[in-house]
């Protein structure tokens, strides 16, 4: 059945080609120094703000102290101006903070992607046209943008998220279609084709395979992002004041002097909070790359 | 004047990736004679590339040559290459020694015009004067005319690109030219006319050549000695025509059954190599060869990599010189004449 | 029925007698007002079982008419059929029929395979994207085990032996022989009538290079697929092929058996051509130089290709084109002065 030749025994591999990788992806995430770390980090925030959300020593909203205390056993983090303990607010924000960047990050990178990986494959007239509309979108000022849409609507978390996943995503699709391009016209996307692959099947598998690290960075750096600028606009006033979130315990610190007071440990936690997140994501980012490509190389 | 331009004795040059040390290059020896046209014949990761590399010391760390000397024999005295100083090396680069890569893009500045290029390399080696003249004539000697001067390189075919990395390797009158894979590149016409203005120039010139490649055919062509490497090391060395026509080396006899040529009886088999090059980030006992020659026994275990002389000047590495793979001749249709 | 990697259909051919032939083609290619001619009309025929190799240097037209024979670029005139069928036309399930049974091995096997898929996976891709087909031919369900059983098989069949050991590794682990030996081993698996390979071995090394040749040429053998084999590199491509087409500047300047080309070229250019090999029997021959222009725009030319640097041009040569004349024993050349 195999044919009635003599094949070269010449093809063996060295024992130590012959394994496949050992370890499967996960696995390899957490031997990976800077993934490792990051992981760490990032389940560390998202722990505190699932549990944040349900339990904190004191209701962030209603219960009031004196105001401005310093920290202390009862009140870890102070108290802020008007008495809220600072530690359950930080707790109960970090976890809003989160969702906000979740949810910008999940809608950018969807559209973004899709986007991405049809204008980038098909070409022709699609991507002229998607591509016009994402030069109209990027053309657009997104900070007065986003201070007429807050002045005119009642600015909600939702509405927040809303704004940044359509400011985000296109910068992403013009980055997938990038790479897109690039590989669409290597033999094994030719090898695709010749062997019958329809062409969405191409686009979702051999193509997104190949631009899944980039992905991946870009998710966890539209999430840090979207976190900052959520804080950002919280911080001039432009977000829903009535939520609790990293953003709003810095406006509201502003607002309420706190620098006068010399009361850092209101000011402090939410800015290290993001320091720290964004440093994270960027490790991370870098780990998950190396082991994404360490494994199959990216030759 | 010596008759040996270039000595290099027990040359180690290791590659580090991660914690992986691979040594490139093994002990090497090798003399290249003045005047000749020396071809270095090895397939990739024998380490061909890496000994003009290391002649020029463009290893940059965490690669490093690791031991051995390279003497450079000069008109004013014995240059030891591998102790100069950093002026030193780069008085030395291009004056004395040059080298000319497999693509010509290696080279040549995408967004310099032609003759800004030379003027670069000019003052690079503090040479002043007038530079029309010898940019012209540089150009003139590989065969370009001076139209080009102005022209970047992306408005030139891959041969004239070619051309002006050599008139680029030559302009500042080295002695030595090492050429790695020039012509690997470029399509079989101008491949010749390449190989023939190369050749052309080292009678002009007065140069030495190292050739570096893995077309035995093309080292056959153009060489008066060829070296064939393997592992790290030259293991046959001598006149073109005793390597071609005797080859004393296992490898070198199954290299030259694996040429195609435009006699080699159609449907025939083919006696090719089998396996793989061995691992150089493990120790080699032994002979490098042993896993995949088709002659061996188990006497070649105990083989301590040294030479032996096969006939005047004809140097090979093997326990049993002369041996023939499976009493294989080589084929008439790719024996040398001369 | 057991799997088995080959073929043994009758060729239906149709009305034609040859599996593909190529009728007047001529391929534009367009940048900005500039026009390329990559193909100047060219005619090709192709017999089942029988492999035709390509030759010429760059500019010439060659990988441009692969990609044409295997429908990954269209023509812009004239007619490509298969089995007497216009490819043009042909969508949908006749598509995919064409896809099964016509294939193509790339020249840089380090982008030949998606290095994020382990070999098993790209091997299989064929027979995947196609599983309802092959299900239905060989009364076999397409089980991960039954692929994964005729990946091994076709592996070891190119030389990649114990097949299953490669299955579950990525490309990066191999060298470019081996990946080379699983890009055919892809381009096998639904046992093709049709292969085009287009300079499968111009950047292997020459000993792996004849292996890859010693396979080809096995497989040829016993699969019997026409093949047509693309190359700047004449020795091989005599040693591999039936018949020989020499290029220049997208027409076929001469075509015959590959032998009685490289041995008695009857076209000024394939003259040149051969005479520039480098060969082991001598010192570089600086007689018989003849200097190419290179700087010549395809754009539509108007006489022969090869007026502007060929030794024996005269006024005609400039002005008309020469088309294939018969020189008898299967021999054609487009010269109006032939050797």
């Amino acid at each position: 059945m195999i044919g009635n030749f003599e094949v070269e025994s010449s093809q063996k591999l060295t024992p130590e080609n012959l394994e496949p990788e050992r370890e499967s992806f996960i696995h390899g995430l957490w031997i990976n120094q800077k993934a490792r770390y990051g992981i760490i980090v990032f389940a560390i925030f998202i722990g505190i703000g699932v549990i944040g959300h349900f339990y904190t020593p004191y209701n962030p909203h209603f219960d009031l102290f004196k105001s401005y205390l310093p920290p202390s056993y009862a009140h870890l983090l102070g108290t802020d101006y008007d008495g809220h303990d600072v530690l359950s607010q930080f707790l109960y924000g970090t976890g809003v903070s989160l969702y906000v960047g979740a949810a910008v990050a999940l809608i950018a990178v969807f559209i973004g992607t899709l986007v991405g990986l049809i204008s980038g494959y098909y070409g022709g007239f699609v991507d002229n046209a998607l591509m016009r509309f994402v030069d109209i979108l990027l053309i657009l000022p997104t900070f007065p943008l986003l201070v007429i849409l807050s002045t005119y609507l009642k600015p909600t978390i939702t509405s927040t998220i809303l704004i940044l996943g359509i400011l985000s995503w296109p910068f992403m699709s013009r980055v997938i279609r990038s790479q897109t391009l690039t590989i669409r016209e290597r033999p094994f996307i030719k090898a695709a084709i010749l062997s019958g692959m329809t062409g969405y099947r191409i686009v979702f598998r051999e193509v997104f395979k190949f631009v899944l690290p980039l992905i991946i960075i870009n998710t966890i750096y539209i999430f840090v992002g979207a976190i900052v600028a959520q804080a950002g606009l919280a911080f001039f006033g432009l977000g829903d004041l009535s939520s609790i979130n990293w953003g709003t315990m810095l406006f509201y610190a502003e607002n309420q002097d706190a620098v006068l007071y010399a009361a850092w440990w209101w000011i402090l936690p939410p800015g290290i909070a993001i320091a720290v997140l964004g440093i994270a994501a960027n490790i991370l980012g870098t780990g998950i790359t190396e082991v994404y490509g360490g494994r199959a190389g990216s030759t | 004047m010596k008759d040996v331009i270039l000595s290099v004795n027990g040359l180690e040059t290791i590659y580090r990736t991660g914690k992986k040390e691979v040594k490139a290059l093994r002990n090497l020896y090798l003399d290249v004679k003045r005047g000749e046209t020396l071809a270095l014949v090895g397939e990739s990761g024998s380490g061909k590339s890496t000994l003009g590399l290391s002649i020029l010391r463009l290893i940059e760390p965490p690669n490093e040559i690791s031991n051995g000397k390279i003497v450079f024999n000069d008109t004013e005295g014995d240059v030891s290459i591998l102790d100069l100083s950093l002026p030193g090396i780069r008085k030395f680069r291009w004056k004395k020694v040059s080298m000319i890569f497999q693509s010509a893009m290696n080279v040549l500045n995408p967004i310099a015009r032609i003759e800004d290029q030379f003027i670069d390399t000019f003052q690079a080696h503090d040479i002043n004067g007038d530079y029309n003249e010898r940019i012209n004539h540089y150009l003139e000697i590989s065969g370009l005319g001076e139209n080009v001067r102005k022209l970047y390189p992306h408005q030139l075919s891959g041969g004239m690109k070619q051309r002006v990395s050599i008139a680029l390797a030559l302009c500042c009158e080295p002695d030595l030219l090492i050429a790695d894979e020039p012509t690997t590149a470029l399509d079989v016409v101008v491949q010749k006319e390449v190989l023939l203005e190369l050749n052309r120039l080292k009678h002009e010139l007065n140069l030495s050549i190292i050739f570096i490649t893995h077309d035995l055919r093309v080292a056959s062509s153009i060489a008066d000695r060829i070296g064939i490497f393997y592992a790290g090391r030259i293991i046959e060395m001598g006149k073109t025509e005793d390597v071609i026509n005797h080859p004393s080396h296992p490898y070198s006899q199954l290299l030259l059954s694996s040429i195609i040529t435009t006699r080699t009886p159609k449907n025939s088999t083919l006696t090719t190599l089998t396996g793989s090059p061995p691992d150089l980030s493990s120790r080699i006992t032994g002979c490098s060869f042993y896993p995949r020659c088709p002659v061996h026994d188990v006497s070649c275990l105990t083989f301590k990599e040294e030479k032996t002389e096969v006939s005047k000047e004809h140097f090979v590495e093997c326990i049993r010189p002369g041996v023939q793979v499976n009493g294989m001749k080589i084929p008439e249709n790719i024996r040398r004449g001369d | 029925m057991e799997y088995q990697l080959r073929n043994d259909d009758e060729y239906s051919t149709g009305e034609s007698e040859y599996l593909i032939e190529f009728k007047n083609i001529t391929k534009i290619f367009k940048s900005g007002h500039i026009q390329n001619y990559a193909l100047d009309c060219v005619n090709l025929k192709i017999k089942p079982g029988e492999s035709i190799s390509v030759v010429g240097e760059s500019g010439s037209g060659k990988t441009t008419l692969g990609l044409l024979a295997v429908k990954l670029l269209t023509p812009s005139k004239g007619e490509i059929n298969f089995e007497g069928k216009n490819i043009a036309k042909i969508r949908g399930s006749r598509l995919r029929e064409f896809r099964l049974i016509t294939q193509m091995v790339f020249q840089d096997p380090y982008s030949s395979l998606n290095p994020y898929n382990t070999i098993l996976e790209s091997v299989s891709l064929p027979l995947v994207s196609n599983k309802s087909t092959i299900e239905k031919r060989d009364g076999i369900k397409l089980t991960k085990n039954e692929i994964r059983k005729r990946v091994a098989i076709t592996l070891d069949r190119v030389g990649l032996s114990p097949g299953e050991s490669f299955l579950d590794i990525y490309p990066k682990k191999l060298s470019g022989g081996q990946r080379q030996r699983v890009a055919i081993a892809r381009a096998l698996i639904l046992s093709p009538k049709f292969i085009v390979a287009d300079e499968p071995t111009s950047m292997l090394d020459v000993s792996i290079s004849a292996q890859v040749l010693n396979l080809l040429s096995q497989l040829k053998k016993e699969f019997n697929f026409s093949m047509i084999y693309i190359s700047h590199e004449l020795a091989t491509s005599r040693f591999i092929s039936d018949k020989m087409a020499v290029m220049n500047l997208g027409r076929i300047v001469e075509y015959g058996r590959s032998e009685d080309v490289t041995d008695h070229p009857r076209h000024p250019y394939s003259d040149i051509l051969i005479k520039s090999v480098p060969e082991i029997g001598g010192f570089i021959d600086s007689n018989n130089t003849t200097k190419i222009n290179y700087n010549v725009l395809n754009g539509g030319i108007k006489g022969c290709t090869f007026a502007h640097s060929c030794p024996k041009v005269t006024d005609k040569c400039r002005i008309e084109r020469p088309e294939l004349q018969d020189l008898g024993n299967e021999h054609y050349v487009a010269c109006f002065h032939p050797l």
